[in-house]
């Protein structure tokens, strides 16, 4: 007795019939991607940077046929790209013209753009920037200030400089963003980072920007940290010095205050000598009374008579 | 969690919203791009540049309750680019980066000794909206409309689309040699 089963399939086979059903039961031998593809897939798009798109590679050695088609393809393929030069200078904020198809920027500030069509290169002086790279335009923008490089291939990115270092903000999009020499991150719309100067004298600079714009002082302490240990010139030490002195006097630390004036006194060559002095003496006065303040008010006595006095007073 | 509430904490920033979107939708996508990329582009490769678009393009989406058909628009983009690629990759070698060599997994081998390479070859040769359909609709097995979603096309084109395709592929012999060896299979 037949399997009524095998007999249609039989009949099917031998009528060679494709219908829809058995289309679909051919086409769902179709593989779909290995089970570990996924897991390779987003190990890459965990890294914190794009993978580079793919790139020119020199065409290897083939045969002389194969090398004459492929010296012409690349010979047919578009000429080298041009090279950029634009100055951006402050006082008028600007939409810049005339850039490569899928950049825009708008710039008010100083600075420069070079780099070519396809990668454009701007160096960030001082002032606010707004950049912004359209996708699938194969372009690959880099963004250099004293202490940040900010990279994007797709995104809007706003950058400001000033003595407080460079604050970039990510509008859309994704960039990568390295603060002085530490390694890249990429920061995704709405992330912000601040880079802070690298140098002595930056920081300095950050210091006293802080000072008058009477930033928190934790926050103007956290500077100071920075530049310690940092190369300096003299006068920029003394200037931290005078900076780390004023700090403690706002804390309401007069004993450290003290302590710091004195240490920048002891920098080679002595700048801001006399400030200093003063400070000192009139710390060392009320913490630690003549004897403290009298090394002080000697060296101020030749110059001011109220040290003079004072002096004369700790000598009675 | 639906997909717009997944877009809208990853637009709020919310970590885990990056990973619920990778988690649901990476081997959907990296799917497609095997089986509509053909065998001729790096489909992880394609799939990571689907991803990438997908994560740094979302706020342009303005309405996330079309994020599926805009995630299919994206990938047939990006699929369009890596067969063009392939394509001037096959007239000046070297010319592109190859795709990375994989090491030859059992899956694939098995696939071989079975003839589903030239299965792959037959649907491959459809044109791209013919391929799109058939693989949608017959081998992913979703609904018609939900593939008219996905397409952004009205249903008739659907099933017009995928009447053209079966014509097509029941004259392949491939494809007759696969419904053979399934019979054949069954038979035992």
């Amino acid at each position: 007795m037949s399997d009524p089963r095998i007999d249609r399939l039989r009949t099917r086979l031998a009528e060679d019939v494709l219908d829809p059903p058995a289309l679909k039961a051919v086409l769902k031998q179709l593989p779909g991607a290995p089970s570990h593809a996924v897991g390779r897939v987003r190990r890459r798009l965990d890294q914190p940077e794009r993978a580079p798109d793919r790139l020119w590679r020199p065409v290897p050695v083939l045969g002389l046929g194969l090398a004459t088609v492929a010296m012409a393809a690349v010979a047919s393929w578009p000429a080298a790209p041009l090279p950029l030069d634009r100055t951006f200078t402050s006082g008028e904020e600007s939409v810049v013209a005339d850039l490569p198809q899928g950049l825009h920027i708008q710039a008010s500030g100083d600075g420069t753009l070079g780099g070519t069509q396809v990668a454009p290169s701007l160096q960030w002086t001082r002032g606010r920037l707004d950049v912004a790279v359209d996708e699938d335009q194969g372009l690959d923008l880099m963004l250099r200030t004293r202490e940040a490089t900010v990279r994007t291939r797709a995104g809007r990115v706003e950058v400001e400089r000033d003595r407080a270092g460079t604050r970039v903000r990510v509008g859309q999009g994704a960039v990568a963003v390295a603060c002085g020499q530490d390694s890249e991150h990429t920061l995704l719309a709405g992330d912000q980072v601040e880079c802070w100067p690298t140098t002595a004298t930056g920081l300095l600079g950050r210091a006293e920007l802080q000072a008058t714009q009477e930033a928190p002082l934790s926050a103007r302490q956290a500077t100071l940290d920075a530049a310690a240990g940092l190369p300096a010139e003299a006068a920029v030490a003394a200037g931290l010095g005078l900076a780390q002195v004023e700090l403690h006097l706002a804390a309401d630390e007069p004993v450290a205050a003290l302590d710091a004036a004195r240490a920048t006194l002891a920098l080679d060559p002595p700048v801001h000598a006399t400030a200093l002095q003063q400070v000192a003496a009139a710390l060392a006065l009320t913490e630690e009374g003549c004897e403290g303040a009298r090394p002080h008010l000697t060296a101020l006595a030749p110059t001011h008579p109220d040290a003079a006095a004072a002096l004369a007073d700790c000598t009675r | 969690m639906n997909d717009a509430q997944i877009i809208a904490d990853f637009l709020d920033g919310k970590a885990a919203a990056r990973e619920a979107l990778l988690e649901r939708w990476l081997p959907p996508v990296l799917d497609w791009c095997v089986r509509l990329g053909g065998p001729k582009i790096d489909s992880e490769d394609a799939a990571h540049d689907v991803l990438i678009v997908v994560l740094t393009r979302l706020d342009t989406l303005e309405d996330p309750l079309r994020f599926r058909s805009w995630l299919f628009s994206v990938t047939r983009k990006v699929i369009d680019r890596h067969r063009r690629r392939a394509w001037i990759r096959r007239w000046v070698p070297g010319i592109f980066v190859e795709p990375a060599s994989r090491a030859p997994d059992p899956e694939a081998t098995t696939a071989s000794a079975r003839g589903v390479n030239q299965l792959i070859t037959a649907v491959d040769a459809l044109p791209a909206r013919l391929r799109e359909v058939v693989v949608l609709s017959q081998v992913e097995e979703r609904p018609l409309p939900e593939v008219a979603e996905l397409l952004d096309v009205p249903l008739g084109t659907v099933k017009s689309r995928l009447r053209l395709a079966r014509e097509r592929l029941r004259g392949d012999p491939a494809v007759r040699a696969m419904h053979h060896a399934l019979l054949a299979g069954e038979l035992g």
